[in-house]
């Protein structure tokens, strides 16, 4: 980015909904080139039971402060936090956020009005986890903070660059348009802000720049093809759960098997879907965690065959889109692993990249066991014609960017 | 003289083998098939084997190859779960003949075998694990063929590590990988509604897709008639079109987004199946008429280009096997003339076990 200055420095405070956890950022933007995080915290376990009670994180630059209060619901958590910065007295001039699925409805990011918020509303059935929390916290935003002008940013939006040949479903066409059933894919912010830091740290530009970026956390995972800067195939659908095997999501499946379930072991069609959202991916395999680090802790004891099987499942599917994107795209320039697991486990990284030579990738062992969790590191051997990266996402930046981007374009 | 029988859910249709002559013919099995039949037929006292094609035999039938007597019949009785609309049929015909011609040799061929011996983390589903153990699994499918395509290209291949990928090209398109006589990945699922999307099945889609269909109120033997034959490369064309007009333009087919789809998923797979084998030394389509695929096969080849593939700039196929690539290609890239019923009878005479 260009480093122009500006006359006032802006604060944009950010929002980003997890499915039990709400973050936020406040950026201090001085020019376009100078966007500093001058406050940030997390409220953690929002909403889950258990012998834990939830509590919030904030991180400001008198220090750090955790506070142990019980929150029910991500209205309740942006509700705390908000009066939280109202109490410290910050100026904010902008607030954005972060929604998961903008369905057909929105293809980039926008300022929030009556009319976004109607077409929100229209969106929460598509991603019903997190849509309605995001769509919470939009409210409760323009409770306390009534004079802030706030936009939202679309998880899907990025993608909607798919060409025709990816996001097709082949239903009948009366199907397909009731339903507006297509790929639509999802990671979008995070997927935004690696492939311009990877461009950025190769000095190289995005439009000459074939990626492949896997995009593995804790909850849901995915990969992305992105040629010259642009999303063209992306292992998520018309919805997040299929793709690579996840934590507790199935990911790709024969479609007949949920049928045949139904038909045969009476399933009742919702204890199913929530069976294949929340008791499969890697928990189901394994029987008995969601956690990759338990997994691999465990998956060399004889007994617990089914941890070494979540483990080589979890490999072998990844590699897999890893090849699937690789002929789309006629070879790539860069493969990248982002977010939670992407970054903080090399076991997985080594796996995956294991004969991996017939598309030049070769990984340096080495660094890849000594990677920094806080910073982007280049972890392919010299031989290697593919740029093999570690790379923490920050969704939020883009969120904050995306912003900037709308101010720039009012102007 | 050998019988062969093929069942799909709305006939039989059978091959008899004299010498080298193959007369093919189709029944439907309603009351008067037996008669109907043996009029076509003739002498029966001159067959000497019947093979029936078994398109699933879940984990009980563990060989490609088995020969079929009263007793184990019940095998197969037992796999007509997984198939029904196929399996039924198969052994209605198998226990009729056993009684009717029971000096001949009766043998089961069956088609999911070679997929017994996947590595179990490709044929695990990522749900819970008690119905991996209750028999939910990847039984693939088409594997009489696929193995014999890869014995075909295993001379052709000069490393001592030989690895193949095969494309099955038809209505029911599917793609195995092959290591050294071992299965590694096939397309076929659970069922053949898994995997490349074909002319009229999607392929691999989302499942909250069947979610949200049922819960509008479509009844999941619609569902299952929609996945079967409903959906597919034709949604986007205006009429029906078999997989032959479709790649080759015909007919008036202006923009073919069909063409482009399916192309793309081959291409996709290849790539993905290459992956797992970590490198591949050659490519086999197989299809009933190569000529009518050979241009769509290049179109292939040039989208592999960046893997070393160099495509011959024109091939005449002359026998079963041509081979479609240069000299000093990384990957060799084959095209094989397919006939169901000579590959059976490879099987059946014992020429590929």
């Amino acid at each position: 980015m260009k480093n122009i200055k500006f006359k006032k420095s802006l604060n944009i405070l950010v929002f980003n909904c997890g499915s039990s956890s709400l973050s936020f950022k406040i950026f201090t933007i001085k020019g376009l080139g100078d966007i500093k995080v001058c406050g940030e915290g997390k409220a953690h376990r929002v909403g889950v039971k258990g012998t834990e009670s939830s509590f919030i994180e904030y991180k400001f630059k008198e220090g750090i402060q955790k506070d142990i209060v019980p929150v029910q619901t991500h209205r309740e958590a942006a509700t705390i936090i908000l009066n939280h910065i109202k109490n410290k007295n910050i100026n904010v001039n902008f607030a954005g956020h972060r929604f998961v699925h903008g369905g057909k409805y929105f293809k980039k990011a926008i300022f929030i009005n009556k009319d976004t918020l109607r077409r929100l509303r229209l969106c929460l059935p598509l991603a019903p986890i997190h849509n309605p929390s995001a769509l919470s916290v939009i409210y409760t935003s323009k409770r306390i903070f009534p004079k802030v002008r706030q936009y939202v940013t679309f998880d899907s939006a990025f993608h909607s660059t798919l060409p025709q040949v990816a996001y097709t479903y082949l239903l009948p066409k009366n199907i397909v348009q009731k339903f507006n059933y297509r790929k639509y894919g999802f990671h979008g912010l995070s997927y935004q802000y690696v492939s311009e830091k990877i461009s950025e740290h190769m000095d190289v530009p995005l439009k000459k720049l074939n990626m492949v970026i896997c995009h593995l956390g804790t909850g849901g995972s995915s990969v992305v093809a992105i040629k010259c800067g642009v999303s063209v195939d992306t292992s998520m659908g018309y919805s997040p759960l299929t793709g690579l095997i996840m934590s507790t999501r199935c990911g790709d499946i024969d479609p007949m098997l949920a049928i045949y379930l139904m038909v045969t072991y009476d399933y009742r069609p919702d204890a199913l879907m929530d069976s294949l959202e929340k008791k499969s991916g890697l928990l189901g395999i394994s029987g008995f965690s969601s956690d990759i680090r338990d997994i691999v802790k465990q998956m060399n004891i004889k007994e617990k065959k089914q941890a070494k099987l979540a483990f080589d499942m979890y490999v072998r599917r990844l590699k897999q889109y890893i090849g699937n994107y690789v002929a789309i795209l006629g070879g790539i320039d860069v493969l990248a692993f982002t977010d939670d697991i992407g970054v903080k486990n090399s076991l997985v990284r080594e796996k995956v990249c294991e004969n991996m030579s017939w598309c030049g990738a070769l990984l340096d062992k080495h660094r890849n066991k000594k990677v920094k969790f806080d910073k982007i590191e280049k972890i392919n051997s010299a031989k290697s014609a593919v740029r093999i990266f570690s790379i923490p996402t920050d969704e939020e930046k883009i969120i904050c960017q995306e912003g900037l981007r709308l101010l720039n374009m009012r102007k | 003289m050998i019988l062969i029988f093929d069942s799909n859910p709305t006939q039989i249709s059978w091959c008899k083998i004299t010498n080298k002559n193959f007369l093919e013919g189709k029944c439907q099995l309603d009351e008067r098939w037996t008669a109907s039949f043996e009029k076509r037929i003739k002498d029966y006292d001159k067959i000497k084997k019947i093979a029936y094609i078994l398109h699933h035999g879940g984990e009980y039938v563990k060989k490609p190859v088995s020969y079929l007597t009263p007793r184990t019949l019940d095998r197969l009785k037992k796999c007509a779960k997984f198939l029904p609309e196929y399996n039924e049929l198969t052994y209605r015909i198998a226990n009729y003949f056993i009684k009717k011609i029971p000096t001949a040799l009766h043998m089961m061929l069956c088609d999911t075998s070679f997929f017994l011996s996947l590595p179990e983390e490709a044929v695990t589903y990522a749900v819970p694990y008690k119905l991996r153990k209750k028999g939910v699994r990847k039984y693939g499918g088409f594997g009489l063929s696929h193995y014999w395509a890869y014995r075909q290209i295993e001379p052709l291949i000069k490393t001592h590590n030989k690895r193949a990928i095969s494309v099955y090209l038809g209505n029911n398109t599917n793609m195995c990988a092959v290591e050294n006589r071992n299965p590694v990945e096939i397309s076929i699922g659970f069922t053949p509604a898994e995997g490349i999307p074909s002319v009229s099945t999607p392929g691999t889609i989302d499942p909250t897709i069947i979610f949200k269909l049922h819960s509008s109120g479509m009844s999941l033997k619609e569902i299952n008639e929609l996945l079967s034959h409903k959906s597919g490369l034709n949604t986007l064309l205006n009429k029906k079109y078999t997989l032959k007009e479709i790649i080759n333009n015909r007919d008036g087919i202006k923009k073919n987004a069909a063409r482009e789809i399916y192309c793309y998923n081959i291409v996709k797979y290849i790539g993905g199946y290459i992956s797992s084998l970590g490198g591949v030394e050659a490519i086999a389509f197989f299809c009933e008429s190569p000529d009518d695929y050979k241009n769509f096969i290049f179109k292939i080849c040039k989208k592999l280009a960046f893997l070393g593939v160099k495509c011959k700039a024109n091939v005449i196929q002359k026998q079963t096997v041509s081979e479609l690539t240069k000299r000093g290609s990384k990957i060799k890239v084959y095209c094989l003339q397919y006939n169901k019923w000579k590959v059976l009878n490879q099987y059946i005479n014992g020429s590929l076990n």
